[in-house]
């Protein structure tokens, strides 16, 4: 798929690729590489897991560093739904994260829809 | 292009380590480390390489704070600027990372221009903060704001070139025992104290045009001060140790000075400042008499004899060149030995023996003498342990706690430490603190003490009345034995005056039930005299003086007690008794008891020898008054009682004993006999007596007696003052001090306050008493209620206006109990009343006992 159209698809879905590829000097390879990186980042399933198993320390280090990630990537939608996730874990509370970490999980799909992966 | 700085990135994310090389690529040497622990590998393999750190701080494994904390602490990296990258924008983590050192933030999303722009400045600044520290390091000491010695050195010359017409004062500095405070306290509190010195230093820059000051090593400071008047000099002294007074920490900080007074301004700085140092060294260790000193050219060689003592101190600790001496204690009514001082010889195999007194206050001032108790500690244990071994009855043996081993907070640990390795009751191991260490610090001394009794060793109370506190001491620290010196008595002009002191000292102790040696015994006179006041034990040259181990043992271990010798011995061979010429005469004739054989048959009494001792204690002059005081000097009861012991001893065949009151040329005494049979002549009987001045303890007695008496009265009603003196502004003002808790009583006169205690029969718990008073005085008062049985036991404070160590001694002798000083602070006044009901409480506890 052409460079230009999945910035245009991402734009669409609400990302700032403008933001972003000023972190990257305007390295639209470089911006490329990162975000086919980022959909299989181990955070997803580290996070999952520590979820899963109500670990509330590990979940929030992953799901922030996942902030992190989107924030710097310009990943908008993706940056407002972990967010959902880092504040609850923030103050402590694992429980009831099930249905944010599920839309986490469609929005990574959705994104490696855009890039078609 | 070889970039100028390298930027290390913390970070566990690909994607923001990708972003953030891409952003500082250009301008910096990239290098990546995945987490914290990675990161300091890096820092410690090539610190220099780095110029700063980005860190993010959430990282699995070791993350950014843990980074940091290491980095705080870093010698290596921990002038690297740090930047962290962070999304929290959170005040409480901002805060704690700058508390761990970091330099800067930014946040996620990074801006690439604000990350460059944040990187440079603290790059730059850090650059600069290094060049700013290099220069800093040739000019100023560690502690900052100071010079070093050669900076000092330099502008002190200057100055001296720039004022050749002003009087200059070269000083050193030092602070006492700081090397303690280091070991005790930690490096960190050792170097605050430093900048404390350091920030008064700095002020006088602003007072005197002409000071130079710099930090020359470790605790020393040097000051070079222009003065006109040697008062200059001492005042520049004052203030520093007020401003010292202030510094909170439980130590007592002492600094000492060493001044030159420069006489020739030519001479090198250096020089100068040696004679500074050399000065300081003379006044150390004088127990803090002096704390300053000027220099003098002998002093050099007091230097050179230290030196070689500091020089050789640690290979003869190592050689064992310091070897354990005991002094016995003697057991003063019995003549038995009672256990033994510890005491450290430092046998040179080339100077021979050194004095302690040589070598003793320089390992006080430099510290050693920690490791000297320890040596003496641990021998000591030996010894005893060895003794136990081979089955001996073990007299207990005292060692010195130095009061430098008092500021080691491991002190109790070490002992009980020692007690358990060598398996040795603790009470077979006596402690003996100096009475100034009490002085200082009583709040620390007294918990050690309290812990060091609670694990059962027996602590004494060295050199009692060195101080000036002594009396008030006994109150709050609760000693088990007393010691005092005899030479510091001796050495007050007026022999009757020391010992009326002894004597009160003595009976005090008796009253609080602490037992009392007497060290440093050297007279047959003072023996005399501490026998008669009650005095328990004596240690002394008189009886023996500090020996080698070898020679102890010859003598505790062969020793049976003088009175089971003399009684063995005369069993055997009762003659020797009687024979003038027999080996026991020697011992006869010398012991320090009076003893007497008797001849006793159909209730006929009759002397036939006595020893000089025995003419001492009844002023004899003439054998035959002797003989006929038998008869005279005692009192029909008196007489009864003791021939009812001589039957006695007739009837058993061993021993008995009586106490009568007799009449010597001196006045009437109280006195013990204790009867000893020897062996049968003819109808008649050889007894031997021991006869001992009991009056002291008689005395002590009836007074015990009277406060038992008393106590019962006056135990659970409210306590009662009366004040007597004839200001009225001053009666009102103790009642305002006292009028809430006590009921108060109050009389014009010495003649008001008799006629008020005579109302008040018994009534009355204690007595502030005003000296001069018209009609009568306080002196008056005294003597009249000193004489009145009723009244002799009310204890009486002073009121006076006269605060010095003269008005002490003349209140105490006066038979004052304490004394309070116009105008009056009502928390001393309050403290020294509620002292003296105290003790005369506990007293009437014990004697309640």
């Amino acid at each position: 798929m052409d460079m230009e159209e999945v910035f245009k698809k991402l734009e669409e879905w609400g990302c700032d690729v403008e933001g972003a590829l000023e972190r990257f000097l305007d390295d639209k390879d470089l911006y490329m590489t990162c975000l086919e990186t980022v959909i299989t980042d181990r955070n997803f399933d580290k996070l999952g897991v520590a979820l899963a198993e109500r670990n509330v320390l590990e979940a929030f280090d992953s799901a922030h560093t996942l902030k992190g990630v989107f924030a710097n990537l310009g990943l908008t939608p993706m940056f407002s739904i972990v967010e959902t996730i880092v504040e609850p874990l923030r103050g402590g509370l694992v429980y009831n994260l099930d249905e944010n970490y599920k839309e986490l999980l469609a929005s990574n799909e959705q994104l490696k829809g855009i890039l078609g992966k | 292009m070889k970039k100028e700085n390298t930027v290390l990135i913390v970070e566990d994310e690909k994607v923001n380590r990708l972003s953030l090389a891409k952003i500082l690529g250009d301008t910096y040497e990239i290098i990546e480390a995945e987490n914290g622990r990675e990161a300091i590998q890096i820092l410690e393999e090539d610190p220099e390489r780095i110029s700063a750190i980005i860190l993010d701080l959430v990282m699995p494994e070791f993350n950014g704070f843990q980074f940091l904390e290491v980095y705080a602490k870093s010698k290596t990296f921990g002038m690297i600027p740090v930047v962290i990258v962070t999304i929290e924008g959170d005040l409480e983590t901002e805060k704690k990372c700058l508390q761990l050192g970091a330099w800067d933030f930014v946040g996620k999303p990074y801006d690439a221009s604000i990350i460059q722009l944040r990187l440079k400045n603290v790059i730059d600044r850090s650059e600069n903060q290094v060049s700013k520290e290099l220069r800093r390091r040739t000019q100023f000491s560690e502690l900052g704001n100071i010079y070093n010695m050669s900076m000092f050195y330099y502008v002190t010359r200057e100055m001296l070139d720039r004022h050749p017409d002003k009087k200059f004062a070269l000083i050193h500095m030092d602070i006492e025992k700081f090397r303690l405070i280091n070991a005790f306290f930690g490096r960190k509190e050792g170097n605050e104290l430093l900048k404390y010195v350091a920030k008064y230093l700095n002020k006088l820059d602003y007072m005197n045009e002409a000071v130079s000051f710099g930090h020359m090593s470790a605790d020393v400071f040097g000051v070079c001060l222009s003065y006109e008047k040697i008062e200059d000099i001492i005042n520049f002294m004052h203030g520093m140790n007020t401003y010292m007074a202030e510094y909170p920490l439980e130590f007592d900080l002492s600094v000492v000075y060493g001044i030159y007074l420069i006489e020739d301004s030519t001479y090198h700085v250096s020089e100068m400042y040696e004679y500074a140092n050399q000065a300081s060294k003379s006044c150390k260790g004088e127990f803090n008499i002096k704390n300053y000193a000027f220099y003098d050219s002998k002093m050099g060689d007091d230097i050179v004899k230290e030196q070689r003592i500091v020089n050789n101190m640690r290979s003869a600790l190592a050689e064992e060149e310091f070897v354990i001496y005991l002094q016995p204690k003697y057991e003063l009514q019995s003549d038995t030995i009672a256990g033994a001082e510890v005491l450290v010889r430092w046998i040179d195999p080339k100077a021979g023996m050194i004095s302690p007194g040589d070598f003793i206050p320089i390992f006080e001032r430099n510290g050693f003498i920690i490791k000297l108790d320890l040596y003496v500690w641990e021998k000591s244990c030996q010894l005893l342990r060895k003794w136990l071994d081979e089955g001996h009855r073990v007299l207990p043996i005292s060692v010195n706690i130095s009061r430098v081993s008092l500021y080691n907070p491991r002190l109790v640990e070490v002992l009980c430490g020692l007690m358990d390795k060598y398996n040795i009751p603790p009470e077979l191991f006596q402690l003996e603190l100096t009475e100034s260490a009490y002085t200082t610090n009583q709040s620390s001394i007294r918990s050690i003490m309290t812990n060091l009794q609670e694990k059962g060793f027996v602590v004494m109370m060295d050199d009692f009345g060195s101080g000036y506190s002594s009396l008030n001491i006994l109150k709050d620290i609760k000693v088990d034995v007393l010691k005092i010196d005899m030479r510091f008595l001796s050495d007050t002009e007026e022999d009757a005056r020391s010992e009326n002191i002894l004597a009160a000292v003595v009976r005090m102790a008796k009253w609080l039930n602490l037992p009392v040696v007497a060290e440093g015994v050297e007279r047959k006179e003072q023996v005399l005299f501490l026998k008669g006041i009650g005095c328990e034990y004596v240690q002394g040259y008189y009886f023996a003086r500090p020996m080698p181990v070898a020679e102890y043992e010859d003598l505790a271990f062969s020793e049976t007690t003088v009175e089971h010798s003399g009684i063995d011995v005369q069993k055997k061979e009762s003659e020797d008794i009687l024979n003038q010429n027999s080996q026991l005469e020697l011992l006869f004739s010398n012991m320090q008891q009076a003893v007497a054989v008797y001849e006793y048959g159909d209730g006929k009494l009759d002397l036939l020898r006595v020893n000089d001792a025995y003419f001492d204690l009844f002023s004899f002059e003439d054998v035959n008054d002797i003989q006929r005081s038998l008869d005279v000097d005692l009192a029909d009861d008196a007489k009864a009682i003791l021939r009812a012991a001589f039957e006695q001893v007739v009837e058993n065949e061993d021993a008995s004993e009586c106490e009568v009151l007799r009449k010597t040329t001196k006045g009437e005494i109280w006195i013990s006999v204790k009867l000893k049979y020897i062996s049968p002549v003819g109808s008649r009987h050889i007894i031997y007596g021991y006869i001992n001045d009991i009056t002291a303890r008689k005395e002590i007695d009836a007074e015990l007696q009277k406060y038992r008496n008393a106590l019962t009265m006056v135990e659970s009603r409210e306590e009662t003052i009366l004040i007597v003196d004839d200001q009225e502004v001053n009666r009102v003002s103790l009642q305002c001090i006292f009028g809430e808790k006590y009921r108060i009583l109050e009389a014009e006169n010495g003649r008001q306050a008799l006629d008020v205690l005579s109302e008040e029969a018994g009534n009355v718990d204690i007595i502030l008493l005003d000296l001069q008073m018209p009609e009568m005085s306080g002196a008056e008062f005294l003597a009249h209620k000193k004489t009145t049985p009723d009244l002799s036991e009310i204890p009486v404070v002073i009121i006076t206006a006269d605060d010095t160590t003269e008005q002490q001694i003349d209140t105490m002798r006066m038979g004052a109990d304490e004394y309070i000083v116009k105008p009056f602070i009502p928390e001393i006044v309050t403290r020294r009343v509620e002292n003296v009901l105290d003790s005369y409480r506990s007293i009437r506890r014990m004697s309640k006992k």
